[in-house]
């Protein structure tokens, strides 16, 4: 039997559950319905080809070489990140200062499209950093791809394997100092098997990002030899543009198909109870703790590898324009200027204009949607565990699988190329990150609250927006922050679905092209001005210090993925 | 040195808080020692020093005749039993036990040879294979206990190891824990907040109370011969009167306050001989015997009374006080003072 508490509750999860049904699962169908289809490049009209696009496969000479990066990078960005993780999360907690957290995971937290402009700037062989160190030219190479990957996805895995660590009992700890187990031995005898969950979460997560890059190439690209670089997800978005949507369907419907095989992998580790015996004391391994000056020694030098590029960024934005092209590059500039910036604000305007009300609009809207269905999960267990795992299944799908469908959906009520349009289709990949948070959030929120509201003789409404709502502001702020930060670095929908900039009228508003897109190719790589590239993109950085700035504290509770839920 | 085992001078802080200051506590070699305080009195930083878990502030602390003060825990030859047991989940019971002496390395028929030795004493035979959450409390107590034993540490120490229990199990495993110090031959620390655990065990009990040791003695010592208010009532229910309150009595001598044990009252008619009279109050049925409030003027004692006896709440009783068993006390300090008539 039900209780009529959880009756009601079951009223807060739907309006979360209608949006996944027609932005995430309908799209998933259409795409398939698109691989029989070819669109008529003059009327738009679709016509049923039968396997025509299928067989393109085949047919497409580039296909290897694409399938060849691909692979690239979901091999190797997630076999460095957890080689890399692994250390500098028992560096962390062995140094245990609460200021490394927020620096290393900065990175992941800026627009992936600055991440890209900001390696083209530190590896481009004449006027960057690379320059200096070996003078070979990895633009037209997916190992640059690589690079930029690790930089912005091992602060996430790192996090994740760090969270676990910290989440072994004080008395286990205790008694591995009792029984003389320290140092190397005692990561790998205790540490290793009691957060083997975590790390193979964390392992999951990294193959998936790697698997579908998209920023990093689009970035690039324009600097790289045809196709060098061009891994499935950018493909297909390049099809999309030149109209072959059938084809694209294809490579979208086998890239839900893989990312849905290693999803269900990641649900379950994540969702996964416990560990199993049958672990051995590594007594090969040095038992001796490693001296707190090395420790620091090593974690110096992956700060280095995480916070130097954004110096350098910060450099060459300040640089004279003679001076960001001297060869050899000149590392200190004398000629100080900041007209870039100038620059950047005023023709950047439109653009910055519009990323800001529309991350502002699409944190609010999943809020909206996203704080009921959380606090009804984790209370009531509506939908259980199946629901938190769907979530977690559409927040490991590629974002670019629901690019043809969403742009018809958008296109079909009359938003394309608007605020409003780009607002309604945001959450697509927002909302289950929003939902997984404040479940994480709600699932450690006191319980006795909701049964005092209960005997005060509330409904679960009045409970959840009169009592507990107004209780979350800790959660809430971080996970607004953080979707605003999410919908801010957002790149694919974007390009799917606007044309132009804002006209910067209010009353008759049109365009909405994003600060990402300014950035992305606007202003660089069309101009050539990496004076105002470099300082749009420092720009661009300002929402994720503030994140940073004001959930220091919080956002290693809050970004929980892997390990148990409780 | 005069003892093998001891604390000297030890002192540890937070902050301005000071967790322990212990002047001289010394042990005797193969007893069972009981240190008995109230929550945050300080005696689990106690056992953390000598674990070697805590750092002294200052002073020194010495196992086996050796000054152990700056040797990590795991040369210290202690063995320690977490209150929640603290046995590795991913790995098996008899890893769990192994544990201390694989990472000596030893060879692995001597480890064989002592994990049989101390399952064989635990009584763990059946379970040696079996992951620590598929045993019960009470065994997953005797594993943590069979890990803190098998490298023969010369002290054996114990954090609440019965506080995770239910109150039967708890009974039956006090004998255990009594029966294997004495098997075993080794020195234990116990530590508990629970007075009659203490009673119940301890070859001495070490009384600690905000951060200092108050008493040091034997159970029938510090229940008998508290040395001041705060053992007196820790130990045990016990009924203060002020002097003027017994005045009647005619106990001549320093002191300011006499106190006697709940079952050194006894309740006659109001018309037998007595000493004092007060009117009997609520009354609580606990099975094996009653317990009676009774106000004596503005005083209220409790006192024991036979399981059988009825008393209505307000009937008029007479009290008679054994007073050979009476404590007194000056300015909260324990007195001598002589009853006989």
């Amino acid at each position: 039997m039900r209780s009529p508490a959880k009756k009601q509750a079951i009223y807060l999860i739907i309006p979360a559950l209608i949006y996944f049904l027609i932005f995430a699962f309908y799209p998933m169908v259409e795409n398939i319905v698109l691989t029989f289809q070819q669109e008529n490049v003059y009327t738009g009209a679709l016509t049923y080809v039968g396997l025509k696009n299928y067989s393109e496969l085949l047919q497409t000479p580039y296909m290897g070489q694409i399938f060849e990066n691909t692979l690239i990078y979901t091999l190797f960005v997630p076999f460095f990140d957890i080689i890399l993780s692994i250390p500098l999360a028992s560096f962390m907690k062995r140094l245990d200062k609460p200021y490394i957290l927020p620096l290393v995971l900065l990175s992941s937290l800026i627009p992936l499209v600055t991440s890209a402009v900001i390696w083209s700037f530190m590896l481009n062989p004449f006027y960057g950093v690379l320059y200096y160190i070996d003078k070979v030219d990895l633009f037209s190479n997916p190992w640059m791809i690589v690079i930029i990957d690790i930089w912005t996805s091992l602060p996430l895995s790192t996090l994740i394997i760090y969270s676990g660590l910290r989440s072994i009992p004080t008395n286990i700890e205790e008694a591995s100092q009792m029984d003389g187990i320290i140092g190397a031995r005692k990561l790998f005898t205790i540490d290793l098997p009691y957060v083997k969950s975590s790390i193979l979460s964390a392992t999951v997560l990294m193959i998936l990002y790697g698997s579908f890059t998209f920023d990093p190439i689009y970035v690039v690209k324009s600097s790289a030899a045809p196709f060098s670089i061009t891994d499935l997800s950018y493909y297909s978005y390049q099809l999309f543009f030149s109209n072959n949507v059938g084809f694209a369907a294809v490579l979208m419907t086998i890239m839900t198909a893989t990312s849905t095989v290693i999803a269900l992998l990641f649900v379950r580790l994540t969702l996964w109870e416990g560990m199993k015996g049958g672990n051995q004391v590594f007594k090969f391994m040095p038992n001796r703790e490693m001296p707190r000056y090395m420790a620091w020694f090593f974690t110096v030098l992956y700060m280095a590898f995480f916070l130097f590029p954004f110096l350098w960024l910060i450099l060459e934005s300040l640089k004279s324009n003679p001076e960001i092209v001297a060869i050899p590059p000149i590392i200190i500039p004398y000629l100080i200027t900041t007209a870039h910036y100038t620059f950047s604000f005023i023709t950047g305007e439109p653009y910055f204009l519009t990323s800001l009300a529309v991350s502002l609009g699409t944190s609010i809207l999943v809020l909206f949607l996203g704080a009921p269905a959380a606090y009804a999960t984790s209370r009531y267990r509506i939908g259980g565990l199946k629901f938190i795992g769907l979530i977690l299944f559409i927040y490991s799908l590629p974002t670019v699988i629901f690019m043809i469908p969403v742009h018809n959906i958008v296109y079909s009520i009359g938003m394309i190329n608007s605020w409003e349009g780009l607002i309604i289709s945001y959450p697509v990949f927002v909302l289950p990150l929003t939902i997984w948070m404040l479940y994480n959030f709600y699932s450690n929120f006191p319980k006795h609250l909701d049964e005092a509201a209960n005997m005060d003789g509330m409904n679960v409404f009045k409970t959840f927006y009169s009592v507990i709502l107004r209780l979350s502001g800790d959660g809430i702020s971080v996970t607004l922050l953080y979707s605003f930060i999410l919908a801010w670095g957002a790149l694919i929908f974007p390009l799917a679905l606007t044309y132009t900039p804002f006209n910067m009228s209010l009353l008759n508003p049109s365009g909405a092209q994003t600060a990402t897109i300014f950035v992305g190719s606007t202003i660089g790589h069309e101009a050539f001005n990496y004076g105002a590239l470099s300082a749009a993109s420092v720009i661009s950085i300002i929402p994720s210090l503030l994140l940073i700035y004001i959930a220091r504290k919080r956002i290693e509770k809050l970004w929980r993925v892997g390990g148990n839920v409780s | 040195m005069s003892s093998q085992f001891g604390l000297y001078d030890i002192k540890k802080n937070y902050g301005k808080f000071t967790a322990i200051s212990v002047e001289n506590l010394e042990f005797d070699e193969d007893s069972y020692i009981v240190v008995l305080g109230p929550s945050g009195s300080g005696k689990t930083t106690l056992l953390r020093i000598v674990s070697g878990l805590e750092t002294p502030d200052q002073g020194k602390v010495v196992i086996g005749g050796e000054d152990v003060t700056n040797v990590p825990s795991w040369k210290r030859s202690v063995g320690l039993v977490f209150q929640n047991y603290a046995l590795y989940p991913h790995l098996t019971v008899y890893q769990n036990i192994a544990i201390p002496l694989t990472v000596e390395k030893r060879p692995l028929n001597e480890i064989r040879k002592s994990v049989d030795e101390v399952v064989e004493v635990m009584q763990l035979h059946d379970q040696i294979g079996k992951l620590p959450k598929q045993l019960s409390g009470g065994q997953q107590q005797r594993v943590a206990l069979a890990r803190a034993i098998v490298k023969k540490p010369k002290i054996l120490l114990m954090d609440e190891p019965l506080s995770n229990l239910d109150t039967r199990v708890r009974v039956d495993l006090r004998g255990y824990l009594k029966d294997t110090q004495r098997k075993l031959g080794i020195t234990v620390i116990h530590v508990t907040h629970d007075q009659e655990e203490a009673m119940a065990l301890g070859d001495s009990v070490v009384v600690v109370h905000k951060g200092e040791i108050v008493q040091q003695g034997t159970p029938r010592e510090v229940y008998g011969k508290p040395r001041n208010l705060f053992v007196a009532g820790f130990l045990g229910g016990i009924n203060l009167f002020r002097k003027e309150d017994i005045g009647s009595l005619g106990i001549d001598g320093a002191f300011d306050t006499m106190g006697i044990r709940n079952e050194d009252i006894y309740i006659v008619g109001k018309d037998d001989p007595h000493q004092l009279s007060g009117i009997a109050g609520h009354s609580q049925y606990l099975g094996s015997q009653t317990l009676l409030n009774v106000s004596i003027g503005d005083i209220e004692i409790m006192t024991r009374i036979s399981k059988d006896k009825k008393l209505k709440h307000g009937t008029e009783v007479g009290i008679i006080l054994d007073l050979k068993n009476a404590i007194f006390f000056q300015d909260g300090k324990r007195v001598d003072i002589d009853v006989s008539p």
